[in-house]
């Protein structure tokens, strides 16, 4: 069975005025899919979308088989995680290891107290993301790869099988975005997690990502690193040459 | 864990220590010029007792509750904005509580015809006005589909409170000079007198509010991610926001019924208990309680004691105690505000 499947989907803010239309697809356990595209085409709607969090305008979103807004906001939690994209400042005050534990919320009973499972996933989110060390240090006293290495195990200890990223790299330089994209490779691997990335790098998007959905250009479509259109499709999403499509690409 | 445990018997202890130093502690005269007619009917009982047990005990016990609820309502309200300056008074809700107080005050046919319940009731109902008007301006003023901003929710504090003190100053103008000295003591965060039967409701009411907000304690802690980020960890951000706030507001009406526009309390004893014990509600809602208790049991004795057969508002004690506090705080977020430029 898929983790996500997506079908008929339009997104957005108001009926009339759809940011996605008619999009289906599916992700398997360990697929990543990258979405890129022009400011406002739609990703970060999207993602709200996929995650429940925004009414879907047409078309359902499941997430292992369960109608993801059918869902209640504890049960969505135990299955799909999310990773803001202007978050990093959040948690102010907390260590490594409280904001970890802050993934557990939507498994704690009526008095909030966590169990020994609780605090085994907490260890072990922890120790995928090398932070062991880091784990007493407030979120403050690191640096901002690590802080948001910090994030990416709240959302582990989440332990759902959906992970949702919003452009997880941009404030990271460059050995720091290396380094994170490792990490997600490894916790798909390892943890059979399905990933959907949003990226505003297309060279970063097709190295990453097993799949490129791209907004704009007249609908979302999912364009293969092996097609014969990709460049042609890209430059009329992003509504630049193809020669500069070509050259971002290549960059890499 | 085990520091919270020890603090949280300390504190008790020294709560019930302070309860009972000020229960036994203090003159009798000047606390018999507000004696009404009930207390002489009682019978047997002698003077001593009488003023032991319906004037100095009802009135500890009263402090320990305002306390309580005061530092409560400040560390929910700290919690849900992110903003450790965030207290029941800079968001108005006090404010609005008191202008109800203040109105009750000034048609004294209606508290005349009704029962003792009377100031609570309204304390509470204009707190929960005070909270829903800065809630819902608060909301407007918030970009983003409907969200509450904390920029928002705090300017829309100043706002009511300039209001309501407007208005409070208003009616007070037609007050005749006794009222009015009873009145403007009780503003200042005077605890004067409380009736067993007040106590009974406040204190069951302060006992429910506490219970919700200890049972949604670790959904009020994912709060410390934004609501966007505790609705990514499963909490329903918007709706306990709404629930908390308006919680929190009931337990600041319940306090400003007993000990008036008693300031600072929300704000000194929050911000200590964090320093001492960390942000985790599961830990501070019960320690906050005691400690606010506390602090309150101890003032009030103070502001009793130290000109007796006169009497110092708490307020007064409070505000000399908070102010420092205020202060310090307010420099240190400046200077973080200005490091991040």
């Amino acid at each position: 069975m898929s983790v996500l499947a997506v079908n008929g989907l339009a997104c957005g803010y108001a009926a009339d005025a759809a940011l996605v239309r008619g999009l289906s697809l599916e992700l398997g356990a360990g697929e990543a899919l990258a979405v890129v595209g022009p400011n406002g085409a739609g990703k970060t709607t999207l993602l709200r979308t996929l995650c429940g969090e925004l009414r879907a305008l047409e078309g359902t979103v499941r997430v292992q088989g369960a109608e993801i807004e059918r869902l209640g906001h504890q049960q969505r939690a135990r299955m799909v995680s999310v990773l803001a994209q202007d978050g990093l400042g959040d948690g102010e005050g907390l260590t490594v290891r409280e904001l970890v534990e802050l993934g557990r919320t939507p498994y704690l009973g009526l008095w909030g107290r966590p169990g020994p499972a609780d605090r085994e996933a907490v260890d072990r989110a922890l120790e995928a993301c090398h932070l062991g060390e880091l784990a007493r240090r407030r979120l403050d006293q690191i640096s901002g790869g690590e802080r948001q290495r910090a994030r990416i195990a709240m959302t582990v200890a989440q332990q759902t099988a959906l992970l949702l990223l919003d452009e997880p790299a941009s404030h990271l330089d460059l050995r720091r975005r290396f380094e994170l994209f490792e990490l997600l490779a490894a916790l798909r691997r390892e943890r059979e997690l399905a990933a959907v990335i949003v990226l505003h790098d297309l060279a970063e998007a097709y190295r990453e990502a097993d799949r490129v959905l791209v907004l704009g250009a007249g609908g979302a479509v999912e364009v293969a690193a092996d097609d014969p259109d990709r460049v042609a499709t890209l430059a009329r999403a992003f509504e630049v040459s193809e020669d500069r499509i070509r050259s971002t690409l290549s960059a890499s | 864990m085990r520091r919270a445990l020890w603090l949280t018997l300390a504190l008790g202890a020294l709560l019930l220590l302070a309860a009972w130093l000020s229960v036994a502690l203090g003159s009798q005269q000047g606390e018999i010029v507000f004696e009404g007619d009930w207390l002489s009917a009682l019978g047997q009982q002698s003077l001593h007792d009488k003023v032991l047990l319906f004037w100095r005990a009802p009135r500890v016990v009263g402090g320990a509750l305002v306390g309580g609820s005061l530092a409560v309502a400040g560390l929910v309200f700290q919690g849900l904005t992110r903003n450790p300056l965030a207290d029941p008074y800079l968001l108005g809700i006090s404010g609005g509580a008191g202008l109800a107080v203040v109105l009750v005050h000034a048609l004294p046919a209606l508290v005349a015809g009704s029962g003792w319940w009377l100031v609570p009731v309204a304390a509470f109902t204009g707190a929960q006005a005070a909270a829903l008007v800065v809630l819902g301006l608060g909301r407007s003023a918030g970009l983003a589909g409907g969200r509450l901003s904390v920029l928002g929710l705090i300017l829309a504090g100043v706002v009511v409170n300039a209001f309501c003190a407007a208005l409070m100053s208003f009616l007070l103008v037609r007050f005749d000079p006794f009222r009015l000295r009873v009145t403007t003591l009780w503003l200042a965060g005077g605890i004067g007198f409380v009736r067993w039967d007040q106590l009974a409701l406040i204190g069951t009411l302060a006992l429910v509010a506490w219970l919700f907000l200890r049972l949604q304690a670790h959904r009020l802690n994912a709060f410390a991610l934004g609501p966007a980020g505790a609705a990514a960890v499963g909490v329903d951000a918007q709706r306990l926001l709404m629930r908390a706030a308006l919680v929190s507001s009931l337990l600041t009406g319940l306090g400003v019924s007993v000990g008036g526009l008693l300031g600072y309390v929300g704000l000194i004893v929050p911000h200590a208990v964090r320093r001492l014990v960390g942000g985790d509600f599961r830990r501070t809602l019960l320690l906050t309680a005691l400690a606010g208790a506390l602090l309150v049991t101890v003032a009030d004795a103070a502001a009793r004691l130290m000109l007796a057969p006169e009497e110092l508002p708490v307020g007064v004690l409070t505000a000399l105690l908070g102010c420092p506090v205020l202060l310090g705080l307010l420099r240190v977020q400046l200077r973080a505000r200005k490091g991040e430029r």
